[in-house]
């Protein structure tokens, strides 16, 4: 999952991008409201985490041009603002959260989760397919009962994934989505990362194949009917 | 506690009570007033009446001079018979006057139940009335003819009796009239000369002129009826008095229920204001007159609360929002160095102690415009070189200006002094400078100046500004105000500004800012009149 921070407080948004990306989450963060509004616009974001005191345009500005726009990615304001008067505000403006400073990174965890569910139709944090089943709030996955080791990037490869099975996942979705603006988008890390992601989630000689290649497509997660 | 309703019911209780009393005895006065001028008439009556009696008593019993008629029983020889018939009919007269008398006497005490008693100079009583058998009135003292006095005094059996007591001569033998041609030539009946002997030398009388008795006399009359009178009277007073001051009770409090209804309407509406109900006026519809003064009064005050309230929400609000967010990167960087601990500690220790000091540096300037806002720290003046204080108080910023491209004009004069504490005019420059070095755009221009020839100015401070709304201005001297509303910036806390003005405040000295000409910001920090008159015998300013 791709998330667009923007906060003006370097440190704040060092630590929360920090966090995320540990969690497995692709982060772009800027502290600047005007390049926070081009890169919401250019790039597919699966969550944007939004300040609303920025320099060069404020939070609720930036959204009402999203929306405006036509994109209806989740939005989550992270602001000083506390009194019910900002969060209605907020929230009539299109937002679809609203966490006040200071907050708990675990609770900031729980809410983007939430709201990357939501954008995927998923109610209950457990999805599955096969024998295979992930847990969007624990970050784990396991097949047939056994455990899965894999690292944040392929967790969030593999979720994405799991949220858009049956479909048909490009390259460039997945670049999109899992990886965030400093990966080169001419290297190979997504076959890569497919292909170490196959490994690990083949825990046995029986165990079917669930990710499949589609040729000048890219890729599907689905059970194939033998 | 004082009550006023309390302190009402008693001045007007006893203003009451006062008047009631005056009242009553002024009603019971008049009317034994009245009485006693009933009976003290009555007892004048009785006094023309017993002096009338007087008239039949015999001659001799009024004066000396008159010797009374020999008896016959006495006599040694039989008078001649003109002189017998003489003397037969005098004793008849006698005897008829003596009845005449006792008849007098006994319907005069029978019909107006009144005693009297008559004396002669010497003591002697000479009449008095039948109803006193052998007792006797006692003789008044010190009268004088025709004075009559008025007194009570108790009767023969304990009865309260009014008394009248008279000098007065028997009615028609006043002063001894001479018979014949009166040789000085008074007119008949007119007093005699004071050079008149009434009495011939060798104290022979004069022919044919007795001298006649000034008789005391006292005339008594019952003055039971008149106190039984007064003693109801003085009852139904009382009786009158008590239901009137019952009365009067309850109609004050009545009264006072009624007249302190709008008083207590009103102390019951200023018992409901709290912090959430600030913004409620006191309606001076339906208040009476008296009221109208406080209820204004209270309006004032509600209106002064409520900006005070609204200030203190506002910077409790801006507080808490100035907090929220070092706080918020310091939980964020403790979690996540918790749970991804990495390499870099000393990186995190440095920003952790930038936000340590952030925030320090809000609260002490929080704790120091608290205390100079409260007037809690002591001034202590001292003559100030304000060239040497401005110099050394720019050159922490210096480094910021130059790194920025900022041209830079320090142009205080070498003389310029002051007499004031170097302590609160080194945190006025600190923050002025601090204000223009920061946010003069890069290239801009900062300009220092001191004191003016013609003006009050003591420091002049003005930078060149890339985008300041002129509303802006009104907002310098705010807590926490920025232009900036994203406070992307640590270092400042839009505390200084509001600082630099406390402190000038304190120091009897005015900070003000505006835009000059060239959209500059300016800040002039002048002496007031307050601070000239505090420090105009020693000439500060050079």
């Amino acid at each position: 999952m791709r998330i667009l921070l923007v906060e003006d407080s370097s440190r704040l948004r060092d630590a929360v991008a920090k966090g995320l990306r540990e969690s497995g989450y692709a982060v772009d963060a800027t502290g600047d409201g005007n390049d926070g509004l081009w890169m919401a616009q250019e790039n597919s974001y699966d969550v944007l985490l939004l300040d609303i005191m920025l320099p060069g345009m404020d939070g609720l500005t930036i959204l009402e041009k999203i929306r405006d726009g036509g994109k209806q990615t989740p939005v989550l304001f992270l602001t000083a603002k506390d009194t019910i008067a900002d969060r209605v505000k907020g929230l009539r403006r299109g937002a679809d959260d609203y966490l006040i400073k200071p907050f708990a990174l675990e609770e900031l965890l729980a809410r983007i989760d939430a709201l990357c569910r939501r954008s995927y139709q998923q109610s209950s944090p457990k999805v599955s397919i096969d024998d295979l089943e992930i847990d969007t709030s624990a970050k784990t996955a396991s097949r047939g009962g056994r455990r899965l080791d894999l690292t944040a990037r392929e967790y969030a490869l593999l979720e994405y994934l799991m949220m858009r099975q049956g479909a048909v996942v490009s390259r460039t979705e997945i670049e999109e989505h899992i990886y965030d603006e400093l990966v080169s988008p001419m290297s190979n890390v997504v076959d890569s990362a497919i292909c170490n992601l196959r490994r690990k989630i083949a825990t046995s000689e029986s165990s079917s194949p669930l990710i499949h290649t589609r040729r000048g497509q890219g890729y599907v997660l689905e059970v194939k009917k033998k | 506690m004082t009550s006023i309703r309390k302190r009402l019911v008693i001045w007007l209780l006893i203003g009451l009570s006062i008047m009631w009393v005056a009242a009553g005895a002024g009603v019971y006065y008049s009317v034994q007033r009245g009485e006693l001028a009933r009976l003290d008439a009555r007892l004048a009556k009785l006094d023309n009446t017993i002096r009338l009696v007087t008239n039949i008593l015999p001659r001799h019993m009024l004066s000396d001079d008159i010797k009374p008629p020999p008896k016959a029983s006495n006599r040694g020889e039989s008078p001649p018979r003109d002189q017998r018939s003489q003397r037969e009919e005098r004793a008849l007269r006698d005897d008829s006057r003596s009845r005449a008398l006792a008849d007098r006497l006994e319907n005069l005490s029978r019909e107006n139940g009144c005693q009297f008693q008559i004396w002669k100079p010497d003591g002697t009583t000479i009449l008095k009335s039948p109803n006193l058998d052998e007792k006797n009135l006692k003789k008044p003292v010190n009268l004088k003819p025709g004075s009559p006095s008025f007194f009570d005094m108790s009767g023969k059996d304990g009865k309260q009796m009014r008394a009248m007591a008279i000098m007065f001569r028997p009615k028609g033998f006043g002063f001894p009239r001479l018979r014949g041609n009166d040789p000085a030539g008074r007119r008949p009946g007119a007093p005699p000369p004071q050079n008149v002997p009434v009495r011939r030398p060798g104290g022979q009388p004069l022919q044919d002129t007795p001298r006649f008795h000034h008789l005391a006399a006292i005339v008594t009359t019952d003055a039971g009826p008149m106190h039984q009178t007064m003693a109801n009277l003085l009852l139904g007073i009382t009786g009158i008095g008590i239901l009137a001051a019952l009365g009067s009770v309850t109609l004050i409090q009545l009264a006072l229920k009624s007249g302190l209804k709008p008083l207590d309407k009103l102390g019951s509406k200023v018992a409901l204001i709290d912090a959430s109900s600030l913004d409620g006026r006191f309606s001076n519809e339906n208040i009476p007159r008296e009221l109208t003064p406080i209820c204004n009064h209270l309006n004032e005050l509600m209106e002064r609360l409520e900006e005070s309230f609204e200030r203190e929400k506002r910077f409790s609000s801006d507080l808490a929002h100035e907090l929220r967010t070092p706080i918020a990167e310091l939980r964020m960087m403790s979690e996540v160095a918790l749970r991804w601990p990495d390499q870099n500690n000393s990186d995190q220790a440095k920003e952790t102690l930038e936000i340590a000091e952030q925030m320090q540096g809000i609260i002490e300037s929080l704790l120091t415009l608290g205390r100079y806002e409260n007037g809690q720290t002591e001034i202590q003046p001292e003559q100030v070189d304000i060239s040497n204080l401005g110099r050394s108080c720019w050159k922490p910023f210096a480094a910021r200006a130059a790194e920025k491209e900022i041209r830079v004009n320090l142009d205080i004069p070498e003389t310029q002094t002051l007499e004031t504490d170097p302590k609160l005019l080194r945190l006025i420059f600190t923050n002025l400078f601090s204000n223009a070095s920061e946010y003069t755009p890069t290239g801009g221009v900062i300009d220092i100046t001191g004191a003016g020839e013609m003006n009050d100015i003591i420091l002049s401070v003005s930078n060149t500004v890339s985008d300041i709304d002129p509303e802006s201005i009104h907002h310098l001297f705010e807590r926490f105000w920025r232009q900036d509303n994203a406070r992307s910036d640590n270092n400042h806390s839009g505390l200084g500004l509001c600082l630099a003005r406390t402190c000038s405040r304190a120091l009897s000295l005015d900070l003000q800012a505006c835009l000059d000409q060239e959209n500059r910001i300016v800040f002039n920090l002048k002496r007031t009149n307050e601070e000239k008159s505090s420090s105009s015998s020693s000439g500060n300013i050079a």
